[in-house]
């Protein structure tokens, strides 16, 4: 049985945020935004340009395909670089409206370089990673390869979502025991607690009745004093192979998942956040 | 010489014990009309005729009771017709400017209004309810989904391709751009400038392709969209339909008879169901539609002013579906009949209000109202006409209604084309309404003349007197009258005695012994100041006591003026002599009224004569104090001294006459017998009897003519007479025809008994100068001429002389004159 530490009293210090002048990147902000104001944690903006985009900008023959245009543009790399400045001024003016806003302190960064790997980067220097699902309408047959490649190979716990949420939602989370699902349980318990809808809800793996007693002893034991509200409930086996629905009818709080565990392994990511259709905290 | 009239003949008395009851309670006071023949025929003439125009005027004295009279007889008419349909409004929905109206049978309008109240309260939940469905929200998304899905695999299928050929798809911040990759990464651009030219141009052939079959995917997504939304709308719709149609069948069937509402419930049905978007958004956006409608429901519909809460959460859209109640005759039994107090434009023919809304006047059907006419169709109105002229329009309004045959509500700047603001123009109600409009004559008649639509609009009259005829018949239904008011009233029972008096107080009231007043008003008044009298005395029963002390109460409390005149007369202020007697003077009598009292005075008239032209002089004329009627009574005189006199010889008098102590104006011949009088005492140079007081015209024939106020004058000599004590000398020489105008007080008629005051019937100038003279008058004899020591001889020779000398000042030049006098 893993010890379950006592929850720091500040979970994350550093939030970094992958900013990109998008619909959702702008709910991952307000989303983190939050988050630092209720963890008096900090932001980092972080605006990458691509580097295969300027790549491609330099090609004497590079055209750009847009939707609402007949015909192909001629893509210069000039033409590029002021699309990406542009991208990024608006990047940092919503970043600074935001934190201003909430009173959140913030520091705001553009780097040039893959993005994908300029963002695993920077995560090791944060304690938390937020971005918005970049794939625009392509929610539910694929996740983008930058979002899928953080979810997976990022060492800091990962939060993704689609569209920002309101806030008084109870906080979900998976418990099954591991040691990441005992992270998770804490960063889920710490954040219900400092979130404005104090209520914590765990799911827990039931294969048996006496594994789902264990894990709730081991789940009131720890949080009980510290949770305002706190409501633990089992899952039967067919409920756990659909978690994910039914943790979309729990409304659309954060999910705090740990990594690695059973129903993340077992099921394509894309589907399982396609089902949850809400934010989702990947602990490690 | 004639003789004095009879005590009897001074005053009509009624006997108590003639009346066949003891009390009014004995009487059954259900009269509410006495007389009026012709105008009750004319009403129910007017009531009956089943044809344009036939409207009534009603028109006479005030204070006869019209009103009541009116409303009494619509009410007992129209309690055995239908009542008429239903009133309301209801949206257009085709245009809001020009709501519907829907008549419905009686107590229909208020069940409709009621059911959509209903129906709007289960829509409200219903509807949104359906759009934030499971079942809604999943069919939804798979509409959207199978769209996206279409396209994104279509992309996908691309980009996988483009990929085998080491070809990536990148995203801009505008759009795609395709560049050659290696192990997942864009070949830098240096190393596609150093590749072979054939390999290069290959690399852009492809993307070039890629570029193509892209723009094409592209170029379809708006298509697909529309698709979608177009997919997405019919949805909406079935799913709406779903809800409103289940709700609106029940009220199908239940008005199935009434195809004005079907249409409404049909309207109402795709007016929702083309608006469901807003419903689906407001499911979507988890708010109540109030916050977000359709912009120009927002701009008619929305009844939020000012900040306030709306009575329900989204009243602003739900209003344009409510049904609004102009006209409820659920209660109504019989036709109705109203009486529009303020016949002012809006009162009668409706009004649009508006409500301010951020700074904006807006209206709605729901904020119609009616007007009188709205209420009375189908019925009976009566309106005042002296109110409904005074109010701007309101008469035009009337008019127009009646014309057109319909109501039609516009605010009267609108009718006028003055205001053009953003209003309504709610349908036109046809109009089915007998109008009565009770008014004086004189607005009967200026009307009449000066309005042509008067003949075609209102072509009955309905004529009421301010007197009624006696007989028995009508005199048992005026005790009833006062019986019925006297019930009304809640007074105490008169007895015979009182009502014995209150018949001879409405004599009077009209100077008729053969009328009776037929001002009720004047007689209610008189009941209930009795009546008051009698509490104040504690007893049971009103008596002829407290009638008199009623009517002697409301004579001092008028009489301040008529005091003061006696007073002056006393105090000889103003000259009046009752004893006596003078030459070319005498006491004529003239008659005042102030506020609508009224009262009669002596006053002195001389006259002096002199040689002259043959003219008579009248002094009030010459200093513009007398009117067009006194003057041409003095006119007169000359054409009776000329036809009587001077046939033979020119009339050769100078006169003039003049009215003692008059400051104030003078008209009416009433006292042309006493000036003539007056006249031929200073021709005759007999005196006149001072004790005597004269009033009635006169003819170019001598003839004594009848004169108003007769009674008035007589008890205002004797007023004077016997303040200075009655001497069995004076009295008063009236007009022998308004013999049967005498009601006068019992006082004067006590007086007259007693033999100390004289009413002297005279019917031609003859008999009064004897009296006024006590010489014979004198007529012609076989050789034409008046015996000398009669007035008429010692007129007749003045005038003579008076001609005689005339033509000897005119032979010898004025010398004559001259040398007597030196």
């Amino acid at each position: 049985m893993p010890t379950i530490e006592a929850p720091s009293p500040r979970v994350f210090r550093r939030i970094l945020i992958a900013l990109d002048d998008s619909p959702h990147s702008r709910a991952a902000l307000d989303m983190a935004v939050r988050l630092a104001a209720d963890l008096e944690a900090e932001l980092e903006g972080l605006f990458i340009k691509d580097k295969n985009l300027l790549r491609a900008a330099q090609l004497p023959f590079a055209e750009e395909v847009r939707t609402h245009s007949v015909s192909p543009k001629t893509l210069t790399d000039r033409r590029a670089q002021r699309q990406l400045r542009y991208q990024a001024e608006r990047a940092e003016a919503t970043l600074q409206e935001a934190t201003e806003q909430a009173e959140v302190s913030s520091n705001f960064r553009v780097v040039e370089g893959h993005v994908t790997r300029e963002l695993l980067s920077a995560a090791e220097e944060a304690d938390l990673l937020a971005l918005g699902k970049t794939s625009t309408q392509s929610s539910r047959r694929r996740l983008g390869t930058t979002c899928e490649a953080l979810l997976s190979d990022a060492p800091t716990p990962v939060l993704v979502l689609r569209e920002a949420v309101r806030r008084r939602q109870p906080v979900l989370t998976y418990y099954d025991g591991s040691d990441p699902a005992a992270s998770a349980l804490r960063v889920a318990a710490e954040l219900a607690n400092r979130g404005p809808g104090h209520l914590l809800k765990v799911l827990l793996p039931a294969e048996d009745e006496a594994e789902a007693e264990r894990l709730r002893d081991e789940v009131h034991e720890e949080h009980e004093d510290r949770v305002p509200h706190l409501e633990v409930r089992p899952l039967t086996q067919i409920e756990l192979d659909r978690i994910a629905v039914l943790a979309r009818r729990e409304g659309r709080g954060l999910f705090v998942m740990p990594a690695e565990s059973s129903p993340l392994a077992e099921f394509p990511l894309q589907r399982f956040l396609y089902e949850l259709d809400r934010p989702l905290l990947v602990v490690r | 010489m004639i003789d004095p009239l009879a005590p009897d003949a001074l005053r009509q008395r009624f006997d108590p014990s003639d009346f066949d009851f003891e009390t009014t309670d004995d009487l059954s006071g259900d009269t509410e009309v006495v007389g009026q023949d012709r105008a009750v025929e004319a009403l129910n003439f007017g009531m009956n005729i089943d044809a344009e125009g036939y409207n009534v005027f009603a028109m006479g004295p005030t204070g006869t009771g019209r009103r009541e009279l009116v409303q009494h007889l619509l009410e007992e008419q129209s309690a055995e017709e239908p009542p008429p349909p239903d009133l309301c409004y209801v949206n257009n929905f085709d245009d809001e400017r020009e709501p519907r109206a829907l008549q419905l049978p009686a107590g229909r309008g208020c069940e409709l209004k009621e059911d959509v109240d209903e129906l709007i309260e289960d829509l409200q939940t219903a509807l949104p309810g359906t759009f934030e469905s499971e079942e809604y929200q999943s069919r939804r998304e798979m509409i959207q989904e199978e769209v996206r899905e279409g396209q994104e695999v279509a992309l996908e299928d691309l980009q996988e391709r483009a990929r085998e050929e080491d070809i990536a798809l990148i995203r801009t911040p505008q759009g795609f751009v395709f560049t050659p990759i290696q192990d997942g990464e864009a070949v830098p651009p240096e190393e596609v400038e150093s590749m072979p030219e054939e390999e290069r141009e290959q690399i852009q052939q492809k993307i070039e392709g890629y570029q193509e079959e892209l723009q094409n995917i592209l170029q379809k997504v708006p298509e697909h969209q529309r698709e979608a939304r177009q997919r997405i709308e019919e949805l909406n719709e079935e799913m709406a339909a779903l809800v409103v149609d289940d709700l609106i069948n029940e009220l199908r069937d239940k008005y199935a008879n009434l195809d004005d509402v079907l249409d409404f419930l049909d309207s109402v049905r795709s007016d929702l169901i083309e608006n469901v978007d807003f419903f689906v958004q407001a499911a979507q956006q988890g708010q109540s539609p109030s916050q977000q409608g359709p912009q120009q429901m927002m701009q008619q519909q929305s009844q939020q002013g000012g900040g306030q809460q709306a009575p329900a959460p989204d009243g602003a859209f739900w209003r344009r579906y409510r049904v609004n109640l102009i006209v409820d005759n659920e209660e109504t039994e019989g036709a109705p009949v109203v009486y529009e107090d303020n016949p002012n434009y809006q009162n009668l023919v409706g009004q649009v209000e508006q409500i301010a809304q951020m700074g904006a006047l807006v209206t709605d059907f729901n904020l119609i109202r009616k007007g009188a006419l709205h209420e009375a169709n189908g019925g009976y109105l009566i309106v005042e006409a002296r109110q409904l002229l005074t109010q701007p329009y309101a008469w035009e309004g009337l008019k127009r209604a009646l014309q057109n045959g319909e109501i039609q509500i516009e605010s009267p700047g609108q009718a006028l084309g003055l205001i053009r603001t953003l209003t309504l123009e709610p349908e036109a109600v046809p109009l089915d309404v007998k109008i009565v409009v009770v008014g004086e004559r004189l607005l009967y008649y200026l009307l009449d003349a000066l309005d042509p639509d008067m003949d075609r609009l209102f072509k009955v009259m309905a004529d009421f007197d301010d007197q009624i005829d006696r007989d028995e018949e009508r005199e048992a239904d005026y005790a009833d009258l006062i019986a019925t008011t006297v019930d009304h009233k809640d007074l105490q029972p008169f007895d015979r005695s009182a009502v014995a008096r209150v018949f001879e107080h409405s004599l009077r009231m009209v100077s008729d012994t053969e009328k009776l007043s037929a001002r009720v008003d004047e007689i209610r008044d008189l009941l209930v100041e009795a009546n008051h009298w009698a509490q104040e005395d504690g007893a049971d029963v009103v008596t002829d006591e407290h009638v008199q002390r009623t009517i002697d109460a409301q004579m001092y409390r008028a009489d301040r003026l008529r005091e003061r005149v006696q007073e002056s007369i006393e105090r000889e202020k103003v000259y009046i002599d009752t004893d006596g007697e003078t030459t070319g003077q005498i006491n004529g009598l003239s008659y005042l009224e102030v506020g609508g009292f009224s009262f009669g005075k002596p006053n002195r008239i001389t006259a002096r004569v002199r040689l002259g032209e043959g003219k008579i002089v009248d002094i009030e004329r010459e200093a513009a104090l007398g009117g067009p009627i006194h003057s041409k009574g003095v006119l007169i005189l000359s054409g009776f001294l000329e036809g009587r006199f001077a046939q033979r010889f020119p009339l050769s008098l100078s006169a003039r006459l003049v009215f003692e102590q008059s400051y104030g104006g003078i008209d009416g011949d009433s006292a042309s017998s006493a000036e003539l009088y007056a006249l031929l005492s200073a021709l005759a140079e007999v005196p006149l009897k001072q004790t005597l007081a004269v009033t009635g015209s006169v003819n170019q024939r001598g003839v004594v003519q009848p004169i108003g106020g007769v009674n008035e004058k007589i008890e205002g000599f004797f007023d004077v007479c016997d303040t200075r004590g009655l001497t069995g000398e004076q009295g008063v020489l009236i007009p022998a025809s308004n013999t049967d105008n005498l009601m006068l007080r019992p006082d004067v008629v006590e007086a007259v008994e007693a033999g100390d005051f004289h009413v002297y019937p005279v019917a031609t100038v003859d008999q009064g100068i004897e009296l006024l003279t006590g010489i014979e008058a004198g007529t012609r004899d076989e050789q034409g001429a008046f015996p000398d020591d009669t007035i008429n001889g010692r007129v007749e020779a003045r005038l003579r002389e008076f001609a005689d000398r005339r033509r000897q000042f005119a032979l010898t030049n004025g010398q004559t004159e001259l040398s007597e006098e030196a």
